[in-house]
Parts: C-alpha cells; sequence; structure tokens
C-alpha cells in the first residue's frame, strides 16, 4: 500500500476496517470539516460521515485541540470585529478603531478573493487589540467588553460539543493506561528529528511523532507538510490520508 | 485493544459540530453590550456638556478680567 492516499480510497469497507482501532486526525481536518470556506470543506464533511458510519474511532492530541480552539478563537474574533465595523455608530467606534478595523477588512476581502481561508492572523489581531481602550471608555467599546460579549464560554461550549458530537479521543502519552495506544515511549529527541528531517513545524511534528509512536496505522491530515514528512519517514506499517488535491500534490513528488 | 472506554463519532455529528460554530460566528450583539455602551456615552455628554458651561464661565470671567 502507498504511504498516502486519497479520501476516495476510505470509501472503502476494506479500508475502513483496516481503520476499525482508530486513527489520528490533524487540527486541520477539523478546521476543514466545520468552516465553510475551507477549500477542503465539502470533502472533510463526507469524511467524517464515513469514519461515524463504520464505526473509526478518532483519536487527537492536546496539540490538535490547541490548534483547533485557535482557529475557532481567531475565526469568532474576526467574524465579530468585522460585525461591529459595519455597525460601527451603535458601538461608538472611534476614528483610529474605525481605520484599524478597514485596514484589516481589506485583507480578509482580498483573501477571499483568492479562495484563501479569510481568518485574521494573531498579529492583525494584536493590532486590533492595540488600537482598543480595554474597558468601555468615553462611551466608546472597549476589548475587555468586546471580548466578554463575544468569546467568553465559546471555546469550552465548541470543544465539548466536538468531543461529543466527533466522538474525540485522547492520545494519553503518559501514564499507566497510554500502553493501550502506544507502541514505543514518546520522547523529545524523535520529535527534533522528525523536525529537522523535513522542516516541519514544531507542532505538526509532536503530532507526527505521537502518530509514529502510536499503534495506530493512519493519520488524517489537509497539511502538506505533515504528508511530506509521513512519506519521508518511510515507517512501513503507516498511511496517511488527504484530500484529493492534496494528493495529487503530494503523487508528483519523486522519493526515491 | 480494550475498547470499552472509547467513543464513536455520531452520524451527522459534523453538521451539529458546524451549526455549533455557526451560531457562535453569528451572535447577535448582546443588548446589554449596547445598552452600557449607550449609557456610558450618556454621561460622556453630560459631563462634556458641564465641561462647556464651565469653560464658557471661564472665557466670561476672562474676557471680564480683560475688560
Amino acid at each position: 500500500m502507498e504511504q498516502v492516499l486519497p479520501f476516495s480510497s476510505l470509501i472503502s469497507e476494506s479500508i475502513m476496517r483496516q481503520l476499525s482501532d482508530g486513527c489520528i486526525i490533524d487540527s486541520n481536518i477539523l478546521i476543514a470539516a466545520t468552516y465553510d470556506l475551507h477549500p477542503f470543506n465539502e470533502e472533510c464533511l463526507g469524511l467524517f460521515e464515513e469514519l461515524a458510519k463504520y464505526r473509526v474511532p478518532v483519536f487527537t492530541t492536546v496539540t490538535v485541540r490547541t490548534e483547533y480552539l485557535d482557529f475557532v478563537r481567531r475565526l469568532t474574533i474576526t467574524e465579530k470585529l468585522m460585525d461591529i465595523l459595519s455597525e460601527s455608530q451603535r458601538y461608538n467606534l472611534s476614528e483610529r478603531v474605525r481605520v484599524e478595523l478597514r485596514r484589516h477588512k481589506t485583507w480578509i476581502d482580498i483573501e477571499a478573493s483568492k479562495g484563501n481561508v479569510p481568518v485574521l492572523p494573531d498579529n492583525r489581531i494584536k493590532d486590533c487589540k492595540q488600537v482598543f481602550d480595554p474597558k468601555i471608555h468615553s462611551g466608546k467599546l472597549g476589548w475587555l467588553s468586546f471580548c466578554d460579549s463575544f468569546l467568553n464560554g465559546v471555546l469550552l461550549r465548541h470543544w465539548t460539543k466536538i468531543e461529543d458530537e466527533l466522538g474525540i479521543n485522547y492520545l494519553k502519552l503518559r501514564g499507566s493506561d497510554s500502553y493501550q495506544f502506544l507502541q514505543k515511549v514518546i520522547n523529545w529527541d524523535d520529535m527534533y528529528k522528525i523536525s529537522e528531517k523535513t522542516g516541519l513545524s514544531s507542532n505538526d511534528a509532536m503530532i507526527l511523532n505521537a502518530f509514529q509512536a502510536s499503534k495506530f496505522r493512519a493519520i488524517i491530515t489537509a497539511d502538506f507538510d505533515v504528508a511530506f514528512a509521513v512519506v519521508a519517514e518511510n515507517a512501513d506499517d503507516k498511511i496517511c490520508f488527504v484530500p484529493s488535491g492534496l494528493y495529487k500534490k503530494i503523487n508528483k513528488l519523486n522519493f526515491n | 485493544m480494550n475498547n470499552k472506554s472509547i467513543r464513536y463519532p455520531k452520524i451527522g455529528g459534523i453538521e451539529r459540530v458546524r451549526e455549533d460554530l455557526k451560531e457562535i460566528i453569528e451572535k447577535e450583539s448582546p443588548e446589554a453590550l449596547i445598552r452600557i455602551i449607550k449609557e456610558n456615552n450618556k454621561i460622556i455628554s453630560e459631563e462634556d456638556a458641564d465641561d462647556t458651561h464651565q469653560e464658557s464661565d471661564r472665557v466670561a470671567i476672562s474676557r471680564d478680567v480683560e475688560i
């Protein structure tokens, strides 16, 4: 079997049966499946229905949880900042805030027109935060009030929903019951090597390190870098499922 | 593997997760927040009005002095 396969091959009973013990999903799969504007949205939606149909348990690590929740935070802040910009009189926004938000709206519109995910990155959110007063001051909306009104309770509520509906399991890396899902002890040295081999980000290297140490055969990702690293690692018993567009890109590369 | 404590994805689960996220990002502006902004703005406006009044008194006084 090849080391990288498209999602379409997952819609096969024989493949699904091989994953009956479970698989690891990357944060970008959760993001793609839940966010309409993500380029892999439709494929990832179908994927979860197939996993549910064949009762394939889904495992994640704390890194996946952190990355997904960070996306939800940025998405919520982006949407609500743009909402308050469109209702700037109601919120009595200062000219300074309006100018700053308009600057980011231009960026969002450009990203959306290019087919990219139009969600503000952290550095842009920090720029926005700096132009607000912390509290409501002189009758103008403050950043803390903004967060309290739109973000308070959101992350806990949404992750609880995800855990319940998608049956998220955690790959325990330490403790007496970790042996259930691990075939070897996870250590930092392996993570450094994975990162150094392909120039993979630390977060992705941590996910891949957990996958390599686990008893699971498959990781499902929408990240080129992760798929690339799986092929480069060349572990016999490990496979990576990716959306079809990504599969074409990876499949073109010659690793021999 | 011991499957006793393992959870499984639910049919239609991803749709319900998507609805939850949509609800979060489409949340209406809380009326309480708008009210606080309005009230705070009103207080500031009244203070400004007082300041203007005091300022005009000061101007009048200074004019008196000049006169």
